[in-house]
C-alpha cells in the first residue's frame, strides 16, 4: 500500500471512510492482527546542529491493522497510522487498504474515496500556494545598485 | 467492524489486571477470571494485561501463536533480558534459563515469570507457602507443575532481588512473588 494512497484516504471526510468501512465489513469477515490503539505520541527528532535528539512535541496518533476474509475465501491484510485519536477511523482505514490492495468487492468505492480525498489534497495545495504567492517578497529591491 | 475478544480490550485487561492485584495480595490464593473473560486461556489474559508494546516478552516453550504476538505487539526477547517470560511448567526446569532477577538499587528489574500448569487446585503436587499477605500458612495442590521450577524459583531469589511468578491453569491464577516463602511435597 502506498503512502499516497493512505494521505488521500486520510484527506477524505473522515465520517465517510468511517460509513464505508462499516459497509465493508459487513460483508467481510474483520479480525484485528493488532489491538487498535489511539493516544499520544512523542515526536522525536534530531537538531540540524549538533544532531542531539529532542522532542518536538505531542501528536495524536491512531494505528491499526487488520486481517479480511472476503465471501470467496480470498484474504487481504491492511493497516493504517493516522494522526487522529479516533480509533473507528483508523479501523475504516485499514479495512479499506486492504479491500483496495486486493481488489475486493467494494475496491471501487475506496477508489471513489481516494480520489475525493486526492481532490482535496488539491485544493489545500493550491490555497496554501495562494497565500505564499501573496506574501512574497522580492529582495532584489533590498539591494544597493554598485557604483561604477 | 472489529470485534475483539475481551482478553484484548481495555476494559477487559483492566478486569485482569484487578484479579492480578488480588492473588499478589493474597499469594497463593486461587483467584478466578471473570467468567466473561474466559475467551482466552489465564497465561495469554496475563500476557495481555501485563505486556504491550513497550515490553520485552520471552516465549522459550512457543506458548503464544502468532496471532496473540500480534495482538500483543510487545518485543520478543531472550530470556535473559525479558521483564516478563512465559513457560510451560510440565516442561521440566532449564537450569540454563537465567531470568532477570534486578539489582539491590533496581529490585524491581526482576523478570514476571508466567508459568502455565494444566490444574489448580487439584494436582500431585502439594505446595505450602509462609510470608507477607498470609496470616499463618496456606496450602493448595497443583498439576501439571514440574517441581523443578520452584528449585530453580528459590535458587533464583536473593531478596530483594529475584522473581515474581504467576501460576495459570485455564481460568484461574494464583501469584507467588518473590516475598513468599514457598516448601512443597509430592
Amino acid at each position: 500500500m502506498s503512502v499516497a494512497f493512505l494521505t488521500d484516504l486520510a484527506a477524505a471526510p473522515a465520517n465517510d471512510v468511517v460509513e464505508l468501512g462499516n459497509r465493508l465489513a459487513q460483508e467481510l469477515t474483520v479480525e484485528a492482527v493488532q489491538v487498535p490503539r489511539s493516544g499520544l505520541a512523542m515526536v522525536a527528532m534530531r537538531d540540524a546542529v549538533f544532531a542531539e535528539p529532542f522532542h518536538l512535541g505531542e501528536i495524536p496518533v491512531a494505528t491499526a491493522a487488520v486481517q479480511v476474509t472476503a465471501a470467496d475465501g480470498r484474504q487481504a491484510s491492511g493497516g493504517a497510522a493516522l494522526i487522529s485519536d479516533r480509533e473507528d477511523l483508523v479501523i475504516a482505514t485499514a479495512i479499506c487498504s486492504a479491500v483496495f490492495e486486493a481488489r475486493l468487492p467494494g475496491w471501487e468505492a475506496v477508489q471513489t474515496l481516494v480520489a475525493t480525498g486526492a481532490a482535496q489534497r488539491q485544493r489545500i495545495a493550491a490555497s496554501r500556494a495562494a497565500v505564499r504567492q501573496q506574501t512574497r517578497v522580492d529582495f532584489s529591491e533590498l539591494t544597493t545598485p554598485e557604483t561604477p | 467492524m472489529i470485534t475483539l475478544e475481551s482478553t484484548w480490550t481495555s476494559a477487559g485487561q483492566q478486569r485482569h489486571f484487578r484479579d492480578l492485584l488480588t492473588a499478589l495480595s493474597f499469594p497463593g490464593r486461587i483467584v478466578p477470571l471473570p467468567a466473561e473473560d474466559r475467551s482466552e486461556s489465564a497465561h495469554v489474559s496475563m500476557v495481555a494485561c501485563l505486556a504491550d508494546a513497550g515490553s520485552t516478552l520471552a516465549d522459550p516453550h512457543a506458548l503464544l501463536s502468532s496471532r496473540t504476538w500480534g495482538l500483543v505487539a510487545a518485543t520478543p526477547t531472550a530470556v535473559d533480558r525479558a521483564a516478563f517470560i512465559l513457560l510451560d511448567g510440565r516442561r521440566p526446569a532449564d537450569a540454563t534459563l537465567q531470568p532477570q532477577r534486578g539489582t539491590l538499587e533496581e529490585p524491581e528489574g526482576g523478570a514476571t515469570l508466567i508459568i502455565s500448569v494444566e490444574s489448580l487446585g487439584a494436582g500431585p503436587l502439594h505446595l505450602r507457602a509462609r510470608g507477607p499477605g498470609i496470616a499463618t500458612e496456606h496450602t493448595w495442590s497443583v498439576a501439571g507443575l514440574d517441581p523443578r521450577w520452584l528449585v530453580q524459583r528459590a535458587a533464583w531469589i536473593d531478596y530483594p532481588r529475584g522473581v515474581d511468578v504467576i501460576l495459570c491453569d485455564a481460568q484461574r491464577i494464583v501469584a507467588i512473588p518473590r516475598t513468599t516463602i514457598l516448601t512443597w511435597e509430592s
